[in-house]
């Protein structure tokens, strides 16, 4: 049994950021999150790379900068 | 399936408002063993830093951090190393790649109250380009530069100095056959770190955080990312930051938590492999080949610990005589009945004979681990003595080495003369408690001892042994308050430091007596600390040393000495300590006694003078 990717990336928004529960984190993004600073960015993308077994390019890392940006990075690699 | 976070978050509508945290700590520590995520490190610092100052059960300390890399995704980890040793810790981190500013006066501020602060020169960072064609004078050059920080920020804090090491980076990875070459980058990096082993073995206030053994032991290949590195300047795989998490949590620990004084083992398939009792001395399974080898590893392991000052106990339900003849009389033994301080080897219940070994060296049971085969044996313990560290052996011997390495808690920062004096000493007492049977009484039986006693004032060389004894002095402590090495340095500016060493006819137990004077007016003298370690006990020294204090503060021009006891779980022996000497209760509350004794007459004696079966010799007391 697998979680969809929206949802384990949800739980790692929650996780990482500090996004509240309850939040729609799809609609976050590092322009609309205070937490979501440069420090917390790799943070987060090294957490993601871990829970999903995937491993982004300097290029996709510097272009994932939202929710949902990173979920598509995601879904290609599906 | 995705590990959940490490318990529900503390809800801030939690009723009351207020939130269990001890309980939390401990829940998402043990979570992050079995499931260490890098994503859970996240959530629980992230959660930690609401955290009030103070959790029960959880030492606080506070952590800066000069860099010259991104070191703020290790912090997480580094959290989580030091929560499952029960240690709480915040962070500080300084500018990137800004380390001697912060050593001077006009230069940038430390924080202060910092605990500890990890210097992390990075070789890529700081060596750099030149790790390619090393110059010849790299070594000096880094060493050097090292010793010119270190004293300057040891000027403007009184955090210890955790200093990495340099461990084996990408380069030598793909470096071409260097190893033959003695200048080249791993040979001289070797070099260097052997350079600052030597320079900082002795110095109490720098420890090495040992990142080349860290790396090595968990594979330099899996220990770097070089995309974090070449786009971050982050050198580390998440994989391993749990790995540095452990290596400093282990320096933290080794310097402010209790160290384990004694290891417990089991004999038959501890020891050796199979039962003495049944199959017989020749069958054991112990020495040169499997899976004797295994036994023997473990017991060259348990000797290195004696080595270092750690006491051995034997805990075994066999017969004695069989069991001390096999010690003794097997070629093939590295332990003998000589290398342990104590034994319980009987029938009895396991648990009365760990209580038994404890009273015998006196020592607590939270100074024990337990080293036994037995799932049965360990639980008892477990569940009838939970003080004690109980450590489960393994059944398949090829797992003994493992095991040996797992071990928590037997780490030191130093060893000093004393931790090995001690090994020695335990063993004269059983020829001492002979002496004890054979005089008439207690005052004839310590004159026969011919203890010499020498105080001496101030003395600053030993500030590392003082604060040793203030850490682990239990019983015999009087206020039982703990000072790190700076804490005692601090001590010799602003009170007077006390420090007592005993030897008799049998050995010579190192320093065993601590006190701590301040002057709290021109004619009052407040005893800080008063301590004596469990090694002396039962020898009266205590008044002796007492007396000296005192004679020495109505020297200074004292009228008045006060003094308290605060109570712990462990130090009710020395309840009734000072009115004992001859001081006046003046507050007696459960929660602290308060104590004076008037010095204004001339005649008065201070307590124990004039009735001394000791020798005692003083040094640095001459007030010039």
């Amino acid at each position: 049994l697998t979680e969809p990717d929206d949802v384990v990336l949800g739980r790692l928004f929650v996780r990482v950021l500090g996004v509240p529960d309850g939040r729609d984190v799809t609609e976050i993004s590092m322009d609309s999150h205070a937490s979501w600073d440069s420090m917390a960015h790799i943070n987060l993308i090294l957490a993601i790379e871990q829970e999903l077994r995937i491993s982004f390019t300097p290029e996709e890392a510097s272009l994932a900068t939202s929710f949902g940006a990173i979920l598509g990075m995601v879904a290609a690699r599906r | 399936m995705t590990p959940e976070a490490p318990t529900p978050s503390p809800s801030p509508a939690d009723s009351e408002g207020s939130r269990d945290w001890a309980a939390y700590f401990r829940n998402a520590a043990d979570h992050m063993r079995e499931s260490p995520t890098f994503a859970g490190a996240n959530e629980l610092y992230r959660v930690a830093t609401e955290a009030p100052d103070y959790v029960a059960g959880f030492l606080s300390v506070r952590i800066g951090i000069l860099r010259n890399v991104t070191v703020e995704p290790w912090i997480p980890d580094l959290f989580v190393g030091l929560l499952q040793r029960g240690i709480k810790a915040e962070f500080w981190t300084g500018e990137h790649d800004v380390f001697e500013p912060y050593g001077y006066a006009d230069g940038l501020r430390l924080p202060g109250a910092l605990d500890y602060l990890m210097v992390h020169l990075d070789a890529s960072a700081t060596i750099g380009d030149a790790r390619y064609d090393p110059p010849s004078d790299l070594e000096h050059a880094i060493v050097s530069r090292v010793e010119h920080l270190i004293v300057a920020l040891s000027e403007s804090t009184y955090a210890k100095i955790i200093l990495s090491n340099f461990g084996p980076d990408p380069v030598e990875l793909y470096a071409p056959h260097v190893h033959q070459d003695p200048g080249s980058w791993p040979n001289r990096r070797r070099a260097i770190n052997l350079a600052l082993t030597e320079r900082y073995s002795s110095d109490a206030r720098v420890v090495i955080l040992d990142l080349d053994r860290a790396i090595s032991a968990f594979g330099a290949e899996r220990a770097y990312d070089a995309r974090m590195y070449l786009t971050a300047r982050s050198p580390f795989a998440v994989g391993f930051l749990p790995r540095l998490g452990q290596a400093l949590a282990t320096i933290v620990a080794a310097d402010r938590l209790p160290p384990k004084k004694c290891v417990v083992v089991d004999c038959d398939n501890t020891l050796w492999g199979g039962v003495l009792g049944e199959d017989g001395p020749g069958a054991l399974a112990i020495g040169e080949a499997y899976p004797g080898s295994a036994y023997r590893q473990f017991q060259l392991f348990l000797k290195g610990l004696h080595a270092r000052g750690v006491l051995l106990a034997v805990n075994s339900k066999n017969n004695e005589a069989d069991v001390l003849e096999f010690f003794d009389r097997s070629p093939d033994m590295i332990l003998r009945a000589t290398d342990l301080a104590a034994y319980r080897i009987n029938w009895k219940d396991k648990a009365s004979n760990v209580r038994e070994l404890a009273a015998e060296l006196n020592i607590g049971l939270d100074a024990m681990i337990l080293i036994d085969d037995s799932a049965v044996e360990c639980e008892l313990i477990r569940s009838l003595l939970p003080e004690v560290q109980v450590e489960r052996f393994p059944s398949d011997p090829i797992d003994i080495e493992p095991f040996c390495a797992s071990l928590r808690n037997l780490e030191r920062l130093s060893v000093t003369d004393d931790d090995l004096k001690r090994a020695a000493s335990m063993r004269a007492n059983g020829a001492r408690e002979q002496l004890r049977l054979a005089a008439s009484d207690l005052s004839a039986f310590i004159e026969s001892l011919e203890i010499r006693l020498t105080i001496t004032k101030q003395d600053r060389d030993r500030a590392e042994r003082i604060s040793q004894l203030t850490q682990r002095t239990n019983q015999f402590n009087l206020t039982t308050r703990r000072y790190t090495v700076q804490e005692v340095q601090r001590w010799f500016e602003r009170g007077t430091v006390y420090s007592m060493r005993m030897r008799d006819r049998f050995s010579d137990y190192g320093m065993i007596g601590v006190a701590i004077t301040k002057p709290t007016s021109s004619q009052h003298v407040a005893i800080d600390s008063f301590m004596l370690s469990c090694r002396a006990f039962g020898r009266g020294v205590e008044g002796a040393f007492l007396g000296v204090v005192i004679e020495d503060a109505r020297a200074g021009g004292a009228t008045v000495v006060r003094a308290c006891y605060l109570p712990t779980p462990k130090n009710q022996m020395v309840r009734d300590f000072f009115p004992e000497q001859g001081f006046a209760v003046t507050e007696d509350r459960d929660s602290i006694r308060r104590f004076e004794y008037a010095l204004g007459a001339i005649t008065l004696s201070p307590p124990s003078e004039g009735a001394d079966p000791y020798d005692i010799e003083r040094i640095g007391f001459d007030r010039a």
